[in-house]
Protein backbone atom coordinates (compact mmCIF):
# COMPACT_ATOMS: atom_id res chain seq x y z
CA UNK A 1 0.00 0.00 0.00
CA UNK A 2 2.93 2.57 1.10
CA UNK A 3 5.10 1.54 -1.68
CA UNK A 4 1.74 2.22 -4.40
CA UNK A 5 1.31 5.27 -3.04
CA UNK A 6 5.06 6.42 -3.04
CA UNK A 7 5.16 5.87 -6.45
CA UNK A 8 1.90 7.14 -7.63
CA UNK A 9 3.32 10.69 -5.64
CA UNK A 10 6.58 10.36 -7.77
CA UNK A 11 4.44 9.93 -10.84
CA UNK A 12 2.29 12.88 -10.09
CA UNK A 13 5.37 15.02 -9.71
CA UNK A 14 7.21 14.12 -12.69
CA UNK A 15 3.33 14.59 -14.60
CA UNK A 16 3.26 17.56 -13.41
CA UNK A 17 6.23 18.64 -14.37
CA UNK A 18 5.97 17.38 -18.08
CA UNK A 19 2.39 19.17 -17.74
CA UNK A 20 4.15 22.43 -16.83
CA UNK A 21 7.05 21.94 -19.69
CA UNK A 22 4.29 21.43 -22.89
CA UNK A 23 1.88 24.13 -21.90
CA UNK A 24 4.72 26.50 -21.55
CA UNK A 25 6.57 25.52 -24.58
CA UNK A 26 3.04 25.61 -26.65
CA UNK A 27 3.13 29.53 -25.38
CA UNK A 28 6.99 30.44 -25.88
CA UNK A 29 6.21 28.84 -29.51
CA UNK A 30 3.32 30.61 -30.27
CA UNK A 31 3.73 33.95 -28.45
CA UNK A 32 3.41 37.29 -30.37
CA UNK A 33 5.03 39.98 -29.95
CA UNK A 34 3.31 42.68 -31.75
CA UNK A 35 0.03 41.74 -29.05
CA UNK A 36 2.23 42.16 -25.97
CA UNK A 37 2.89 44.90 -23.97
CA UNK A 38 5.34 45.45 -21.22
CA UNK A 39 3.38 45.65 -17.66
CA UNK A 40 4.69 49.16 -16.16
CA UNK A 41 1.92 49.23 -13.65
CA UNK A 42 1.08 52.93 -14.16
CA UNK B 1 28.78 37.43 -32.39
CA UNK B 2 26.29 36.30 -34.95
CA UNK B 3 23.70 38.80 -36.30
CA UNK B 4 21.17 37.10 -34.83
CA UNK B 5 22.60 37.14 -31.23
CA UNK B 6 23.16 41.20 -31.30
CA UNK B 7 19.97 41.40 -32.22
CA UNK B 8 18.63 39.72 -29.38
CA UNK B 9 21.22 41.98 -27.29
CA UNK B 10 19.52 44.99 -28.75
CA UNK B 11 16.27 43.61 -28.44
CA UNK B 12 16.98 42.61 -24.32
CA UNK B 13 18.50 45.92 -23.61
CA UNK B 14 15.04 47.74 -25.56
CA UNK B 15 12.89 45.95 -23.21
CA UNK B 16 15.09 46.70 -20.16
CA UNK B 17 14.95 50.59 -20.85
CA UNK B 18 11.38 50.20 -21.25
CA UNK B 19 11.34 49.83 -17.20
CA UNK B 20 13.47 52.85 -16.94
CA UNK B 21 16.75 51.48 -16.42
CA UNK B 22 20.06 51.70 -18.65
CA UNK B 23 22.08 48.03 -19.15
CA UNK B 24 24.58 48.21 -16.55
CA UNK B 25 25.45 44.21 -16.23
CA UNK B 26 27.23 43.04 -19.14
CA UNK B 27 24.46 40.74 -20.63
CA UNK B 28 26.47 37.44 -21.51
CA UNK B 29 24.46 34.80 -19.89
CA UNK B 30 23.08 31.91 -21.91
CA UNK B 31 20.38 29.18 -20.85
CA UNK B 32 22.32 26.66 -19.32
CA UNK B 33 23.98 29.42 -17.17
CA UNK B 34 21.10 30.76 -16.22
CA UNK B 35 19.36 27.17 -15.23
CA UNK B 36 22.94 26.76 -13.61
CA UNK B 37 23.20 29.12 -11.12
CA UNK B 38 19.54 28.14 -9.56
CA UNK B 39 20.58 24.75 -10.02
CA UNK B 40 23.70 25.55 -7.94
CA UNK B 41 21.98 27.02 -5.40
CA UNK B 42 19.69 24.65 -4.96
CA UNK B 43 22.14 21.99 -4.81
CA UNK B 44 20.96 18.85 -3.44
CA UNK B 45 24.40 18.10 -2.37
CA UNK B 46 24.02 20.97 0.22
CA UNK B 47 20.12 21.01 1.52
CA UNK B 48 19.93 17.33 1.39
CA UNK B 49 22.96 16.14 2.46
CA UNK B 50 23.51 18.97 5.27
CA UNK B 51 19.75 18.62 7.03
CA UNK B 52 19.22 14.18 5.69
CA UNK B 53 20.08 13.47 9.86
CA UNK B 54 17.06 16.05 10.46
CA UNK B 55 14.91 14.43 7.40
CA UNK B 56 15.65 10.78 8.82
CA UNK B 57 15.91 11.70 12.91
CA UNK B 58 12.28 12.99 12.20
CA UNK B 59 10.57 11.27 9.03
CA UNK B 60 12.84 7.91 9.06
CA UNK B 61 13.08 6.73 5.73
CA UNK B 62 9.59 7.37 4.55
CA UNK B 63 10.53 10.94 4.54
CA UNK B 64 12.92 10.76 1.39
CA UNK B 65 10.40 8.51 -0.22
CA UNK B 66 7.42 11.07 0.07
CA UNK B 67 8.60 14.00 1.98
CA UNK B 68 10.99 14.84 -0.98
CA UNK B 69 8.34 14.40 -3.71
CA UNK B 70 5.25 15.92 -1.89
CA UNK B 71 7.76 19.07 -1.73
CA UNK B 72 9.35 19.24 -4.96
CA UNK B 73 6.02 18.80 -6.33
CA UNK B 74 4.77 22.24 -4.27
CA UNK B 75 7.69 23.89 -5.30
CA UNK B 76 7.62 23.47 -8.30
CA UNK B 77 4.26 25.07 -8.57
CA UNK B 78 5.41 28.15 -6.92
CA UNK B 79 8.37 27.85 -9.13
CA UNK B 80 6.01 27.95 -11.98
CA UNK B 81 4.45 31.10 -10.71
CA UNK B 82 7.56 32.81 -10.04
CA UNK B 83 8.79 32.13 -13.76
CA UNK B 84 5.84 33.45 -15.24
CA UNK B 85 6.22 37.02 -13.23
CA UNK B 86 9.98 36.63 -14.21
CA UNK B 87 8.91 36.18 -18.26
CA UNK B 88 6.41 39.10 -17.70
CA UNK B 89 8.79 41.65 -15.94
CA UNK B 90 12.44 41.10 -16.66
CA UNK B 91 14.62 43.23 -13.71
CA UNK B 92 17.04 42.00 -11.85
CA UNK B 93 14.95 43.24 -8.60
CA UNK B 94 12.01 39.95 -9.26
CA UNK B 95 10.29 39.63 -6.82
CA UNK B 96 10.47 43.53 -4.89
CA UNK B 97 10.15 44.86 -8.51
CA UNK B 98 7.45 42.82 -9.37
CA UNK B 99 5.47 43.70 -5.93
CA UNK B 100 5.85 47.21 -6.52
CA UNK B 101 4.68 47.04 -9.85
CA UNK B 102 1.47 45.01 -9.50
CA UNK B 103 0.75 46.78 -6.37
CA UNK B 104 2.47 49.47 -5.08
CA UNK B 105 6.25 50.99 -3.91
CA UNK B 106 5.38 50.07 -0.29
CA UNK B 107 4.52 46.37 -0.64
CA UNK B 108 7.74 46.21 -3.20
CA UNK B 109 9.94 47.28 0.04
CA UNK B 110 8.80 44.91 2.48
CA UNK B 111 9.05 42.52 -0.01
CA UNK B 112 13.08 43.14 -0.79
CA UNK B 113 13.48 43.23 2.58
CA UNK B 114 11.92 39.91 3.67
CA UNK B 115 14.19 38.79 0.61
CA UNK B 116 16.94 40.44 1.51
CA UNK B 117 17.18 38.90 4.75
CA UNK B 118 16.11 35.59 3.49
CA UNK B 119 19.27 36.08 1.33
CA UNK B 120 21.40 36.68 4.19
CA UNK B 121 20.42 33.45 6.05
CA UNK B 122 20.98 31.19 3.02
CA UNK B 123 24.29 33.00 2.34
CA UNK B 124 25.15 32.72 5.66
CA UNK B 125 24.01 29.49 6.57
CA UNK B 126 25.62 27.89 3.36
CA UNK B 127 28.79 29.05 3.60
CA UNK B 128 28.69 28.48 7.03
CA UNK B 129 27.73 25.13 6.23
CA UNK B 130 30.94 24.85 3.80
CA UNK B 131 33.42 25.78 6.79
CA UNK B 132 31.96 23.26 9.12
CA UNK B 133 32.53 20.35 6.85
CA UNK B 134 35.93 21.72 5.34
CA UNK B 135 37.73 22.98 8.84
CA UNK B 136 37.71 19.57 10.02
CA UNK B 137 38.79 18.06 6.67
CA UNK B 138 41.43 20.71 6.57
CA UNK B 139 42.28 19.98 10.72
CA UNK B 140 42.75 16.05 9.54
CA UNK B 141 45.29 17.34 6.11
CA UNK B 142 47.42 19.97 8.14
CA UNK B 143 47.23 18.58 11.57
CA UNK B 144 45.32 21.19 13.62
CA UNK B 145 42.00 20.85 15.45
CA UNK B 146 39.03 22.23 14.35
CA UNK B 147 37.65 24.66 16.86
CA UNK B 148 35.22 27.76 16.66
CA UNK B 149 37.71 29.67 15.85
CA UNK B 150 39.30 27.95 13.15
CA UNK B 151 35.90 27.73 11.98
CA UNK B 152 34.95 31.36 11.80
CA UNK B 153 38.26 31.64 9.92
CA UNK B 154 37.36 28.89 7.44
CA UNK B 155 34.27 30.63 6.96
CA UNK B 156 35.75 34.42 6.47
CA UNK B 157 38.51 32.74 3.89
CA UNK B 158 35.38 31.20 2.20
CA UNK B 159 33.51 34.04 1.83
CA UNK B 160 36.58 36.18 0.53
CA UNK B 161 36.99 33.70 -2.39
CA UNK B 162 33.37 33.74 -2.90
CA UNK B 163 33.97 37.82 -3.04
CA UNK B 164 36.74 37.88 -4.85
CA UNK B 165 35.30 35.62 -7.84
CA UNK B 166 31.71 37.56 -7.79
CA UNK B 167 33.87 40.84 -7.91
CA UNK B 168 36.11 39.91 -11.23
CA UNK B 169 32.73 39.72 -13.37
CA UNK B 170 30.26 37.40 -14.31
CA UNK B 171 31.45 35.38 -16.90
CA UNK B 172 34.18 33.32 -15.00
CA UNK B 173 30.82 32.83 -11.91
CA UNK B 174 28.60 31.35 -15.03
CA UNK B 175 31.54 29.62 -16.32
CA UNK B 176 32.00 28.29 -12.69
CA UNK B 177 28.15 27.81 -12.37
CA UNK B 178 28.26 26.00 -15.81
CA UNK B 179 30.78 23.77 -14.33
CA UNK B 180 29.07 22.96 -10.92
CA UNK B 181 26.11 21.83 -12.47
CA UNK B 182 27.36 18.88 -14.26
CA UNK B 183 29.39 18.20 -10.66
CA UNK B 184 26.60 18.34 -8.89
CA UNK B 185 25.39 15.40 -11.43
CA UNK B 186 28.44 13.68 -11.53
CA UNK B 187 28.72 13.14 -7.84
CA UNK B 188 25.40 12.06 -7.54
CA UNK B 189 26.23 9.77 -10.33
CA UNK B 190 29.36 8.77 -8.15
CA UNK B 191 27.70 8.28 -5.16
CA UNK B 192 24.74 5.98 -6.79
CA UNK B 193 26.50 4.19 -8.79
CA UNK B 194 28.88 2.81 -5.56
CA UNK B 195 26.29 2.61 -3.50
CA UNK B 196 24.43 0.50 -6.05
CA UNK B 197 27.53 -2.08 -6.52
CA UNK B 198 29.45 -1.48 -3.63
CA UNK B 199 27.25 -1.25 -0.19
CA UNK B 200 28.10 -4.02 2.47
CA UNK B 201 25.85 -6.73 2.68
CA UNK B 202 23.31 -5.12 -0.46
CA UNK B 203 20.72 -2.40 -0.59
CA UNK B 204 17.82 -2.95 1.50
CA UNK B 205 14.24 -3.62 0.02
CA UNK B 206 12.81 -0.46 -2.42
CA UNK B 207 9.95 -0.65 -0.01
CA UNK B 208 11.98 0.09 2.67
CA UNK B 209 11.73 4.15 1.22
CA UNK B 210 8.74 4.46 1.58
CA UNK B 211 8.60 3.05 5.05
CA UNK B 212 6.13 5.34 7.25
CA UNK B 213 5.39 5.31 11.02
CA UNK B 214 9.13 5.56 12.47
CA UNK B 215 10.36 8.65 13.98
CA UNK B 216 13.32 9.19 16.18
CA UNK B 217 11.69 12.01 17.85
CA UNK B 218 9.33 12.11 20.95
CA UNK B 219 6.89 13.20 18.50
CA UNK B 220 3.65 12.06 17.13
CA UNK B 221 4.50 10.89 13.54
CA UNK B 222 3.01 12.70 11.25
CA UNK B 223 3.87 15.72 13.48
CA UNK B 224 8.06 14.98 13.39
CA UNK B 225 6.96 13.94 9.45
CA UNK B 226 5.89 17.52 9.10
CA UNK B 227 8.80 19.14 10.78
CA UNK B 228 11.14 16.77 8.90
CA UNK B 229 9.82 18.49 5.55
CA UNK B 230 12.23 21.45 6.75
CA UNK B 231 15.41 19.31 4.45
CA UNK B 232 13.54 19.46 1.26
CA UNK B 233 12.14 22.80 1.74
CA UNK B 234 15.48 24.11 2.51
CA UNK B 235 16.98 22.45 -0.08
CA UNK B 236 14.74 23.89 -2.52
CA UNK B 237 14.98 27.25 -1.79
CA UNK B 238 17.06 30.40 -4.01
CA UNK B 239 15.93 29.31 -7.33
CA UNK B 240 15.10 32.93 -7.27
CA UNK B 241 18.77 33.67 -8.28
CA UNK B 242 17.81 32.73 -12.32
CA UNK B 243 15.55 36.07 -12.12
CA UNK B 244 18.06 38.28 -10.13
CA UNK B 245 20.39 37.58 -13.24
CA UNK B 246 18.03 38.19 -15.77
CA UNK B 247 19.54 41.34 -16.39
CA UNK B 248 22.98 39.50 -17.40
CA UNK B 249 20.74 36.26 -19.79
CA UNK B 250 20.54 36.57 -23.48
CA UNK B 251 16.61 36.30 -24.19
CA UNK B 252 15.80 36.44 -20.46
CA UNK B 253 11.91 36.20 -20.99
CA UNK B 254 12.14 32.86 -22.30
CA UNK B 255 15.20 31.15 -20.36
CA UNK B 256 14.93 32.83 -17.02
CA UNK B 257 11.94 31.48 -16.67
CA UNK B 258 12.76 27.91 -18.21
CA UNK B 259 15.92 27.60 -15.37
CA UNK B 260 13.67 28.60 -12.91
CA UNK B 261 11.68 25.60 -13.36
CA UNK B 262 14.14 23.17 -14.81
CA UNK B 263 16.51 24.00 -11.80
CA UNK B 264 13.82 22.56 -9.44
CA UNK B 265 12.28 20.02 -11.79
CA UNK B 266 15.65 18.34 -12.37
CA UNK B 267 16.93 19.27 -8.55
CA UNK B 268 13.77 16.50 -7.60
CA UNK B 269 15.17 14.02 -9.99
CA UNK B 270 18.79 13.96 -9.62
CA UNK B 271 18.15 14.43 -5.97
CA UNK B 272 15.39 11.68 -5.32
CA UNK B 273 17.88 9.13 -7.36
CA UNK B 274 20.46 10.05 -4.59
CA UNK B 275 18.54 9.99 -1.59
CA UNK B 276 16.85 6.78 -2.83
CA UNK B 277 20.29 4.80 -3.08
CA UNK B 278 21.38 6.60 0.28
CA UNK B 279 18.30 5.50 2.25
CA UNK B 280 18.45 1.98 0.84
CA UNK B 281 21.78 1.32 2.05
CA UNK B 282 20.91 2.30 5.45
CA UNK B 283 22.20 -0.46 7.83
CA UNK B 284 20.79 1.03 11.47
CA UNK B 285 18.48 4.26 11.01
CA UNK B 286 18.18 4.35 14.59
CA UNK B 287 22.24 4.65 15.31
CA UNK B 288 22.59 7.03 11.97
CA UNK B 289 19.89 9.29 12.79
CA UNK B 290 21.89 9.91 16.71
CA UNK B 291 24.99 10.16 14.79
CA UNK B 292 26.79 14.35 14.40
CA UNK B 293 26.18 13.33 10.80
CA UNK B 294 23.41 10.76 9.21
CA UNK B 295 25.03 11.49 5.68
CA UNK B 296 28.58 10.93 6.13
CA UNK B 297 27.32 7.85 9.17
CA UNK B 298 25.44 6.12 6.48
CA UNK B 299 27.78 6.42 3.26
CA UNK B 300 30.97 5.40 6.06
CA UNK B 301 28.77 2.27 6.83
CA UNK B 302 27.73 1.01 3.66
CA UNK B 303 31.10 1.69 2.00
CA UNK B 304 33.66 2.18 4.55
CA UNK B 305 35.45 4.96 6.21
CA UNK B 306 37.75 5.75 3.32
CA UNK B 307 35.49 6.62 0.88
CA UNK B 308 32.95 8.46 3.46
CA UNK B 309 35.65 10.99 3.50
CA UNK B 310 35.74 10.93 -0.19
CA UNK B 311 32.42 11.66 -0.80
CA UNK B 312 32.91 14.16 2.48
CA UNK B 313 35.14 16.59 0.29
CA UNK B 314 33.00 16.06 -3.09
CA UNK B 315 30.16 17.43 -0.97
CA UNK B 316 32.13 19.84 -0.04
CA UNK B 317 33.37 21.39 -2.81
CA UNK B 318 29.71 21.23 -3.82
CA UNK B 319 28.59 23.45 -1.02
CA UNK B 320 31.68 26.27 -2.21
CA UNK B 321 30.04 26.36 -5.50
CA UNK B 322 26.21 26.41 -3.92
CA UNK B 323 27.62 29.90 -1.65
CA UNK B 324 29.39 31.48 -4.64
CA UNK B 325 25.94 31.41 -6.74
CA UNK B 326 24.21 32.38 -3.71
CA UNK B 327 26.34 35.79 -3.54
CA UNK B 328 25.99 36.50 -6.71
CA UNK B 329 22.24 36.24 -6.42
CA UNK B 330 22.16 38.08 -3.53
CA UNK B 331 24.49 41.30 -4.74
CA UNK B 332 22.10 41.08 -8.14
CA UNK B 333 18.82 41.72 -5.64
CA UNK B 334 20.70 44.39 -3.34
CA UNK B 335 21.94 45.85 -6.34
CA UNK B 336 18.37 46.07 -8.08
CA UNK B 337 16.84 47.72 -4.70
CA UNK B 338 19.52 50.36 -4.36
CA UNK B 339 19.38 51.49 -8.01
CA UNK B 340 15.43 52.52 -6.78
CA UNK B 341 16.95 53.87 -3.36
CA UNK B 342 15.55 50.87 -0.85
CA UNK B 343 18.49 50.69 1.20
CA UNK B 344 20.77 53.20 3.39
CA UNK B 345 23.62 54.17 1.26
CA UNK B 346 22.37 52.84 -1.62
CA UNK B 347 24.24 55.09 -3.81
CA UNK B 348 27.37 52.77 -2.63
CA UNK B 349 25.61 49.57 -3.48
CA UNK B 350 24.19 50.68 -6.87
CA UNK B 351 27.40 51.59 -8.74
CA UNK B 352 28.73 49.14 -10.95
CA UNK B 353 32.50 48.23 -11.18
CA UNK B 354 33.85 49.77 -14.97
CA UNK B 355 36.16 47.60 -15.41
CA UNK B 356 34.40 44.06 -14.47
CA UNK B 357 30.50 45.43 -15.03
CA UNK B 358 29.58 43.73 -11.53
CA UNK B 359 28.36 45.24 -8.71
CA UNK B 360 31.18 44.94 -6.61
CA UNK B 361 30.23 47.13 -3.34
CA UNK B 362 26.91 45.29 -3.13
CA UNK B 363 28.94 41.89 -3.35
CA UNK B 364 31.33 43.02 -0.98
CA UNK B 365 28.21 44.07 1.09
CA UNK B 366 26.72 40.52 1.15
CA UNK B 367 30.37 39.08 2.51
CA UNK B 368 30.39 41.32 5.44
CA UNK B 369 27.05 41.05 6.12
CA UNK B 370 26.94 36.80 6.04
CA UNK B 371 30.32 37.20 8.33
CA UNK B 372 28.86 39.68 10.34
CA UNK B 373 26.10 36.51 11.41
CA UNK B 374 28.39 34.28 12.24
CA UNK B 375 30.33 36.50 14.00
CA UNK B 376 27.66 37.28 16.20
CA UNK B 377 26.87 33.60 16.51
CA UNK B 378 30.78 33.34 17.62
CA UNK B 379 30.56 36.18 20.34
CA UNK B 380 27.89 34.65 21.89
CA UNK B 381 29.23 30.94 22.13
CA UNK B 382 32.08 32.80 23.56
CA UNK B 383 30.48 34.36 26.03
CA UNK B 384 28.46 31.08 27.03
CA UNK B 385 30.51 28.44 26.03
CA UNK B 386 27.66 26.10 27.21
CA UNK B 387 25.28 27.77 24.51
CA UNK B 388 22.57 24.80 23.16
CA UNK B 389 22.29 27.65 20.83
CA UNK B 390 22.37 25.97 17.00
CA UNK B 391 22.97 29.16 14.39
CA UNK B 392 22.71 26.62 11.13
CA UNK B 393 19.03 25.22 12.32
CA UNK B 394 18.06 28.49 13.00
CA UNK B 395 19.24 30.11 9.82
CA UNK B 396 17.63 27.27 7.48
CA UNK B 397 13.96 28.28 9.01
CA UNK B 398 14.37 31.64 8.99
CA UNK B 399 15.88 31.36 5.26
CA UNK B 400 12.78 29.21 4.07
CA UNK B 401 10.25 30.94 5.22
CA UNK B 402 11.80 34.94 4.49
CA UNK B 403 12.13 33.63 0.92
CA UNK B 404 8.87 31.47 0.69
CA UNK B 405 7.35 34.71 1.78
CA UNK B 406 8.77 36.66 -0.51
CA UNK B 407 8.07 34.41 -3.24
CA UNK B 408 4.82 34.41 -2.18
CA UNK B 409 3.54 37.72 -2.16
CA UNK B 410 4.52 39.18 -5.91
CA UNK B 411 2.59 35.44 -6.45
CA UNK B 412 -1.08 37.07 -4.66
CA UNK B 413 -0.23 40.78 -5.99
CA UNK B 414 -0.38 39.41 -9.50
CA UNK B 415 -3.57 37.99 -8.66
CA UNK B 416 -4.97 40.84 -7.20
CA UNK B 417 -3.95 42.49 -10.28
CA UNK B 418 -6.01 40.14 -12.93
CA UNK B 419 -8.88 40.10 -10.92
CA UNK B 420 -9.22 44.24 -11.08
CA UNK B 421 -8.50 44.10 -14.69
CA UNK B 422 -5.09 45.63 -14.16
CA UNK B 423 -2.67 42.91 -15.34
CA UNK B 424 -4.14 41.64 -18.75
CA UNK B 425 -3.63 38.75 -21.46
CA UNK B 426 -1.18 41.47 -22.92
CA UNK B 427 0.67 42.25 -20.18
CA UNK B 428 1.93 38.27 -19.96
CA UNK B 429 5.59 37.35 -21.14
CA UNK B 430 6.36 34.39 -23.49
CA UNK B 431 6.67 31.46 -20.95
CA UNK B 432 2.60 31.44 -19.19
CA UNK B 433 0.63 29.25 -18.44
CA UNK B 434 -2.65 30.56 -19.81
CA UNK B 435 -5.52 28.90 -18.22
CA UNK B 436 -3.90 26.92 -15.54
CA UNK B 437 -2.10 29.96 -14.45
CA UNK B 438 -4.20 30.54 -11.88
CA UNK B 439 -4.95 27.89 -10.26
CA UNK B 440 -1.57 27.19 -10.14
CA UNK B 441 -0.57 30.58 -8.29
CA UNK B 442 -3.39 29.89 -5.66
CA UNK B 443 -1.92 26.46 -5.24
CA UNK B 444 1.63 28.11 -4.64
CA UNK B 445 0.32 30.16 -2.42
CA UNK B 446 -1.55 27.40 -0.29
CA UNK B 447 1.76 25.68 -0.22
CA UNK B 448 3.24 29.11 1.41
CA UNK B 449 1.37 29.52 3.96
CA UNK B 450 1.48 25.82 5.34
CA UNK B 451 5.29 25.81 5.22
CA UNK B 452 5.66 29.15 6.51
CA UNK B 453 3.70 27.83 9.26
CA UNK B 454 5.33 24.41 9.64
CA UNK B 455 8.74 26.16 9.95
CA UNK B 456 8.08 28.37 12.88
CA UNK B 457 6.21 26.10 15.32
CA UNK B 458 8.22 24.34 18.05
CA UNK B 459 11.21 23.20 17.66
CA UNK B 460 11.69 25.85 15.36
CA UNK B 461 9.90 28.96 17.36
CA UNK B 462 13.07 30.80 17.69
CA UNK B 463 12.79 31.27 13.78
CA UNK B 464 9.54 32.78 14.39
CA UNK B 465 10.20 35.26 16.81
CA UNK B 466 12.86 36.49 15.07
CA UNK B 467 11.00 37.01 12.20
CA UNK B 468 8.00 38.87 13.87
CA UNK B 469 11.27 40.92 15.23
CA UNK B 470 12.20 41.49 12.17
CA UNK B 471 8.54 42.32 10.42
CA UNK B 472 8.56 44.86 13.34
CA UNK B 473 12.16 46.67 12.70
CA UNK B 474 10.96 46.77 9.20
CA UNK B 475 7.62 48.65 9.89
CA UNK B 476 9.57 50.91 12.17
CA UNK B 477 11.83 51.66 9.19
CA UNK B 478 8.94 52.25 7.26
CA UNK B 479 7.04 54.63 9.28
CA UNK B 480 10.24 56.41 10.51
CA UNK B 481 11.63 56.83 6.82
CA UNK B 482 11.09 55.21 3.86
CA UNK B 483 7.37 55.72 4.05
CA UNK B 484 8.21 58.88 2.69
CA UNK B 485 11.71 58.93 1.04
CA UNK B 486 11.77 55.25 -1.47
CA UNK B 487 11.22 56.68 -4.87
CA UNK B 488 10.11 52.86 -5.93
CA UNK B 489 11.17 50.99 -8.96
CA UNK B 490 8.31 53.48 -10.64
CA UNK B 491 10.49 56.87 -10.33
CA UNK B 492 12.48 54.70 -12.92
CA UNK B 493 9.40 55.02 -15.54
CA UNK B 494 10.82 59.07 -15.67
CA UNK B 495 14.06 58.56 -16.97
CA UNK B 496 14.14 59.84 -20.20
CA UNK B 497 15.62 57.27 -22.78
CA UNK B 498 18.69 60.12 -23.23
CA UNK B 499 19.73 59.86 -19.37
CA UNK B 500 19.93 55.91 -20.31
CA UNK B 501 21.65 55.79 -23.51
CA UNK B 502 24.13 58.56 -21.97
CA UNK B 503 24.73 55.81 -19.02
CA UNK B 504 25.78 53.20 -21.34
CA UNK B 505 27.82 54.79 -23.43
CA UNK B 506 29.47 56.00 -19.95
CA UNK B 507 29.62 52.13 -19.22
CA UNK B 508 30.78 50.98 -22.70
CA UNK B 509 33.58 54.15 -23.04
CA UNK B 510 35.17 53.03 -19.61
CA UNK B 511 35.16 49.68 -20.23
CA UNK B 512 37.02 49.56 -23.94
CA UNK B 513 39.53 52.27 -21.91
CA UNK B 514 40.08 49.72 -19.20
CA UNK B 515 40.40 46.52 -22.28
CA UNK B 516 37.39 44.82 -20.72
CA UNK B 517 34.78 42.91 -22.78
CA UNK B 518 32.10 45.25 -24.56
CA UNK B 519 29.13 45.41 -23.99
CA UNK B 520 27.97 44.68 -27.23
CA UNK B 521 29.29 42.92 -30.28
Amino acid sequence: MELTLGIALIAVTCLFAVFVVRVASKNVREFDESKHESFLGK
Amino acid sequence: MSAKHVHSLDKDKHDLNKFGYAQELMRSMGGFSNFAISFSIISILTGAVSLYGHGLSYGGPGMMGFGWPLVALFVMIVAASMAELASAIPTAGALYHWASILWNKRWGWYTAWINLIGQIGIVSGIDYSVALFADPLLGDLFGYESTLTTTLIAFAVILLTHGIFNHIGIRIVARLNDFSAWYHIAVVAVLVVSLAFFTKGGLNAFDYLFKVGETFQDKPYMFAFLIGLLQAQWTFTGFDASAHTIEETINPRVRAPWGIFNAVAYSFVFGFIMLAFVTLSIKDAGAAAGADNAFIYVIGQALGGTFGKVVLWLVTFAMWFCGMSSITSFSRMMYAFSRDKGMPGSRHWAQISKKFRTPAKAIWLAVILSFLLALVDYVIKQANPDATYTTIAFLTAVSVVGLYVAYGIPILLKLIAKRQGRFLDKHRGPWHLGKYSDVIAVLALIWIVFISVIMVIPPNEMAGYALGGMIVVLIIMDYAYYRNNFPGPQAALGTSIEEILRKERELEQSNSQDGGAPFKA
